[in-house]
C-alpha cells in the first residue's frame, strides 16, 4: 500500500531528519511508528500524507506519488495530526461539510463513534476540550473509511479510560483492506493494538519487524541466573527486566517499552538476534 | 475528469460559506448599515437617491469586503493547526482555485449586489415615511456600477494570489507588491520614452511631443492596454495561485 524508497528529507536550514529510508506498509496491519522526540515520526507521517515533499527518493501511496496530492489518492488517505484546530461548528455541521469529500464515509459509523465517545452531534466543537476534539477527529478518520489512516500521537490529550477505549475502537476499525499507521512516543498506549513495529533513530529506520516475529524470537521478563550470555538488553532500574533470545523458552507477552528501549540502546544486537534466529529456523 | 469535479467545487464553496458564516454575517451587517445610512443621507435635498450617490458607498463597501472575503477563503492554508486538514482534503488545486474564485468573486458580487439593492431600497422606503419623499426604484445598474464591477474583477485575482502566497500581513504585503509592480512599470515606461525620443525629451516637461506621447499612451491603454491588463491580472493570477497551492507544503 505504501512504498517508501530512499527517502530523504530536511527542513530549510536544518539537519537531515530522514536519511535514505526505505519502508513498506501493507494493508491489513496496524503499524506502530516509534522514535524518540525529533526523530522524524511526524515528518514521515506528513510525507506519507503528501503534506511535505521529499528532497530525494519517493513515497508511493497506492501507486501514486504522495506529494502530487491526486484526488483519487487523497480520497483513500486520512491524517489525524498531533496538533490541530477544528472550526467553531457543531459536530454534525463539521461532518456535513467535510464528509462529502470522502466517497466511503459512513455517517452511521461516525455518529456511533461520537456516541461511544460520549459526545453529542449538537455540541459545538469550540466548547470541547482538546481530548474531546481529538475524539471527534479520530471518529471522523475512522468513519471516512480510507484505505490508509495516519495518526500522529493520537493518544496525546486522551485520559486513561479513553486510551483503552481508543485501542478497542482502533482494533475494531482495521480490516484486510486497511492500513493504519500510528506514530507515538508513548509506546505503552499501543499495547496489544499494533502488529508491526517501526522504530526511527538517528534519521534512519533502526527497526522494522512484525510483532509475531519478535514474539517468536525474543523473550521479555526477569531472567533467572545462568542465562546472562543470552541477555540482549536489560534494565536494572526496572527490577531487572531484560530482553533475551527466546530459544526454547515459553512465549512471553511483548513489552513494547522494553523492546523500544532495547532497540534504541542496542539496535545491532536486537536486529542481529532476530536475523540470526530467523535464519536458524529456516535451516 | 477525476481532478475536476463540479460537485466537489460546490462542496468546497459550501464549506467556505459555513466556515466563514460568522465573519460574513458581521461584514454584511456593517456594510448594510453603511449603505442604509448613506442612502438615507442621499435623500436629503432632492428626496431622491441618485445612482452616483448610491454607487459611492456601495463601491467602497463592495471592494473592501470583497478583498477581506478573498483573504478569508485561504485562512486555513496559513495556520499550522488547520493546514494539515485543508491540504489532505480530497480536492485538486484547480478545484480549490476555481471554488475560491467563484465564491469570492462571482457569488459574492451577485449576493452583495442584491443585498446592497435591498438595503438602499429599504432606506428609500423608510425615507418615504417623511413628507416630500416618494418611493422610487433604486437605480443600481448605472455606468458606475459596471465600472466598479470591472475594477473588482480585475484586482480580485491579484488579491487571491496574495492570499495564497503570503502567510502573515497578507493584505499589506499584497498591496505593497502591487505598488512596487506599478512603480516598476512606471519607471520602465519612462526609460522607454526617454530611449525612443533619443534622450531629447524630458517626460515631465509640457513639451508638445511629451504631451502627445502621454495622451496617445493613455488612449492606447484604454483599449489594448485594458485588454492586456485584464489578461495578466485575471487568468494569469489565478494560474499563479494554482501553482502556489500545488507547491505549498505544511
Amino acid at each position: 500500500m505504501i512504498q517508501v524508497r530512499n527517502l530523504k528529507f530536511y527542513y530549510p536550514k536544518s539537519k537531515i531528519v530522514l536519511d535514505n529510508i526505505s519502508l513498506d506498509f501493507a494493508a491489513g496491519n496496524i503499524y506502530g511508528l516509534f522514535g524518540e522526540n525529533g526523530e522524524g515520526k511526524s515528518t514521515l507521517i506528513k510525507l506519507m500524507a503528501g503534506l511535505l515533499f521529499p528532497k530525494n527518493g519517493h513515497c508511493h501511496i497506492l501507486n501514486e506519488d504522495a506529494f502530487r496530492r491526486k484526488v483519487t489518492c487523497l480520497q483513500d488517505v486520512f491524517i489525524v495530526p498531533e496538533d490541530f484546530e477544528l472550526p467553531r461548528l457543531k459536530i454534525s455541521t463539521y461532518e456535513k461539510v467535510n464528509s462529502v469529500f470522502y466517497p466511503n464515509f459512513s455517517k452511521e459509523q461516525f455518529y456511533e463513534l461520537i456516541n461511544e465517545f460520549k459526545l453529542s452531534p449538537e455540541e459545538r466543537i469550540s466548547a470541547l476540550s482538546f481530548g474531546q476534539k481529538k475524539k471527534v477527529l479520530i471518529a471522523f478518520g475512522i468513519a471516512a473509511n480510507t484505505r490508509l489512516l495516519l495518526m500522529d500521537e493520537p493518544t496525546n490529550g486522551l485520559d486513561i479510560p479513553s486510551k483503552s477505549q481508543f485501542r478497542k475502537i482502533m482494533a475494531a476499525a482495521v480490516d484486510g483492506g486497511k492500513c493504519i499507521i500510528i506514530s507515538t512516543h508513548q509506546v505503552r498506549d499501543l499495547h496489544s493494538l499494533i502488529n508491526h513495529v517501526v522504530i526511527l533513530g538517528q534519521s534512519k529506520v533502526i527497526f522494522d519487524e512484525s510483532l509475531s516475529k519478535v514474539s517468536e524470537n525474543l523473550w521479555f521478563g526477569r531472567p533467572k541466573s545462568g542465562v546472562e550470555n543470552q541477555i540482549l538488553y536489560s534494565e536494572p532500574s526496572f527490577g531487572g527486566k531484560a530482553v533475551l533470545i527466546r530459544k526454547d523458552k515459553e512465549e512471553t507477552e511483548i513489552d513494547l517499552e522494553l523492546l523500544f528501549n532495547a532497540v534504541i540502546h542496542e539496535p545491532g544486537k536486537i536486529n542481529n538476534a532476530l536475523k540470526k534466529t530467523y535464519q536458524d529456523a529456516r535451516v | 475528469m477525476q481532478e475536476f469535479n463540479i460537485q466537489r467545487i460546490s462542496s468546497l464553496i459550501y464549506r467556505s460559506i459555513v466556515l466563514q458564516k460568522g465573519a460574513i454575517v458581521t461584514a454584511l451587517s456593517l456594510a448594510g448599515g453603511l449603505i442604509f445610512i448613506g442612502s438615507l443621507v442621499s435623500l436629503r435635498g432632492d428626496h431622491m437617491v441618485k445612482s452616483s450617490e448610491f454607487i459611492g458607498v456601495f463601491s467602497l463597501t463592495f471592494v473592501l469586503l470583497g478583498v477581506l472575503l478573498t483573504f478569508g477563503v485561504f485562512k486555513e492554508v496559513h495556520n499550522q493547526k488547520t493546514n494539515n486538514f485543508y491540504f489532505s482534503l480530497p480536492a485538486s488545486p484547480l478545484e480549490r482555485v476555481v471554488a475560491a474564485w467563484l465564491f469570492s468573486c462571482v457569488i459574492y458580487t451577485i449576493v452583495f449586489t442584491v443585498f446592497g439593492f435591498l438595503m438602499g431600497q429599504f432606506a428609500i422606503v423608510i425615507g418615504s415615511l417623511f413628507p416630500d419623499t416618494n418611493i422610487h426604484v433604486l437605480p443600481i445598474f448605472s455606468e458606475g456600477y459596471w465600472k466598479i464591477l470591472k475594477f473588482y474583477f480585475l484586482i480580485q485575482p491579484a488579491f487571491l494570489l496574495g492570499a495564497v502566497t503570503f502567510s502573515k500581513n497578507r493584505i499589506g504585503k499584497t498591496l505593497l507588491v502591487a505598488l512596487l509592480t506599478i512603480f516598476a512599470l512606471f519607471i520602465y515606461n519612462m526609460i522607454l520614452c526617454f530611449v525612443f525620443s533619443g534622450g531629447a525629451y524630458d517626460v515631465f516637461t509640457s513639451d508638445p511631443f511629451s504631451t502627445d506621447a502621454f495622451s496617445l499612451a493613455k488612449e492606447e491603454f484604454s483599449v489594448l492596454g485594458a485588454f492586456l491588463f485584464s489578461i495578466i491580472l485575471g487568468p494569469m493570477m489565478l494560474l499563479a495561485a494554482y501553482f502556489k497551492i500545488t507547491e505549498k507544503e505544511v
